[in-house]
């Protein structure tokens, strides 16, 4: 039984998805979990008493800004998992999922996309034919679980791009060094089709954000990153 | 230095594959230019036996998936190949041996990203015999109809065909895949093709390659480096 901290930002004032994902997750057999929430209410009158809220945050905040502030005792827990407010679990996701994880040795994993879902980078959409694959790309959202191994590689997450765009282009040099996989779960699709990637954080500079970093950090083009390992049917 | 993958999907063609393997090792492209990424679509023949045997003398990837169709096999062969250029290739191209060659020299001349190449297939004899496949070619051309097609001929995504044909892998990975959900595959594409280039031969196949421009709608890339087409 492993110890999962689940950590996710709502947009309290939109139709989410919160409270049945803390509901899905919160039913696994298999795991001690432990969910920490932040209600972000900008424009306020939003319903920001979910379970497991931790916060209520009025101002424009980022989202790894927001988790980076809780996960100061990560260490006391086996995995990290940051969630957007805005994804479809399937049933007994988080056990099915952390099985596959455990079994393909994903220190960095996420879930793969429904077809039907917002593809930000194709990799992500669902291989119907695999259980999973290793990749050299794992997106920053809207599911990412990191292991306890990647914890001194990853966190806290880097305040250059404090909405995570990015990152994932900088997560494979930084795990391939320290001799981490990295991958992609197809049996345990999410989906995501709620809202566009972009369309609550316009005014954000996330696109500058994001070519600073790449400017000042090793990371993989997009040609490199979108490949896949291994896969396993 | 790989230049391109050769994508070879297959799915219970166990009797054929020796000589599309064949056809493969061939090639007068040098072996260190090229790989083939063979995907073996859920398989229950010989075919996992023919294809890591294969391996001792070709510079094959085996990757294997439960049987999700032709669209999802292409999918994972596009994320598994290393090459800048991939070529399609189904289970019964014999292919030419300067078929690799012919693509990669295609792609050299016409380096935009949003070109792709189709190749030109002959059908075995016995094959475009029979009358279903003599009207479908000559009749009704629905299917392997190049009469029409000349070379340096400027045609549109229609003739961006699943077979026989290369783009830059970076069209595919960064604006469109193959949609799984159609299992014989639709790719997610284009809008604009142009002209043909050098003719290949050999008994069962011939390639001539058209050259097709591919127009797409500015997607936005997560990345500042991202190849961005017309």
């Amino acid at each position: 039984m492993a110890r999962v901290l689940v950590c996710g930002v709502y947009l309290a004032d939109r139709e989410n998805l919160a409270g049945s994902e803390m509901a899905e997750l919160g039913a696994s057999r298999h795991h001690r979990v432990t969910q920490r929430w932040i209600a972000l209410d900008i424009n306020g009158g939003g319903i920001c008493d979910l379970p497991h809220t931790v916060a209520t945050i009025k101002v424009q905040t980022p989202k790894f800004t927001l988790v980076n502030g809780l996960i100061e005792d990560v260490q006391d827990f086996d995995r990290l998992i940051v969630c957007d407010d805005d994804v479809q679990f399937p049933a007994r996701f988080l056990d099915d999922f952390l099985a596959l994880v455990d079994e393909f040795s994903f220190a960095i994993a996420q879930p793969a996309r429904t077809p039907d879902s917002y593809i930000d980078h194709f990799i992500t959409t669902q291989m119907p034919g695999l259980r999973g694959r290793q990749t050299r790309f794992v997106e920053i959202g809207p599911v990412t679980c990191i292991d306890r191994s990647a914890y001194p590689v990853l966190l806290p997450f880097d305040r250059r791009s404090p909405m995570g765009w990015g990152l994932d282009f900088v997560w494979p040099v930084l795990a391939e060094r320290a001799g981490l996989r990295m991958g992609i779960v197809d049996a345990t699709p999410i989906g995501h089709s709620l809202r566009m990637a972009k369309a609550n954080y316009r005014d954000l500079p996330v696109e500058q954000q994001m070519k600073v970093l790449l400017d000042e950090s090793p990371s993989l083009m997009p040609l490199e990153a979108y490949t896949i390992v291994e896969a396993y049917a | 230095m790989l230049e391109i993958s050769a994508i070879l999907t297959t799915r219970n063609r166990a009797s054929l594959l020796p000589i599309v393997l064949e056809g493969l090792k061939r090639q007068c492209l040098p072996s260190e230019y090229f790989e083939i990424v063979a995907i073996d679509d859920g398989s229950s023949d010989e075919t996992a036996v023919i294809l890591d045997r294969a391996r001792a003398e070709l510079p094959l990837r085996v990757l294997r998936q439960n049987h999700a169709g032709l669209a999802a096999a292409k999918n994972l062969g596009i994320f598994g190949s290393r090459a800048p250029i991939v070529v399609f290739l189904d289970d019964d191209d014999v292919a030419d041996p300067r078929l690799l060659r012919a693509h990669v020299l295609a792609h050299k001349k016409y380096p935009e990203p949003e070109v792709a190449v189709l190749g030109y297939t002959k059908l075995a004899p016995e094959v475009g015999k029979v009358p279903l496949m003599r009207h479908v070619t000559q009749v009704g051309c629905q299917l392997f109809s190049y009469g029409w097609i000349k070379p340096g001929m400027t045609l549109d995504y229609t003739c961006f065909w699943g077979g026989r044909s290369s783009c830059k892998r970076g069209l595919l990975v960064e604006h469109g895949i193959f949609n799984p959900v159609f299992g014989f595959g639709c790719a997610l594409l284009p809008d604009r093709v142009i002209g043909a280039a050098a003719v290949v031969r050999s008994a069962y196949v011939m390639v001539s390659m058209v050259c097709c421009s591919l127009s797409l709608n500015g997607r936005s890339s997560r990345h500042p480096r991202a190849a961005r087409c017309r």
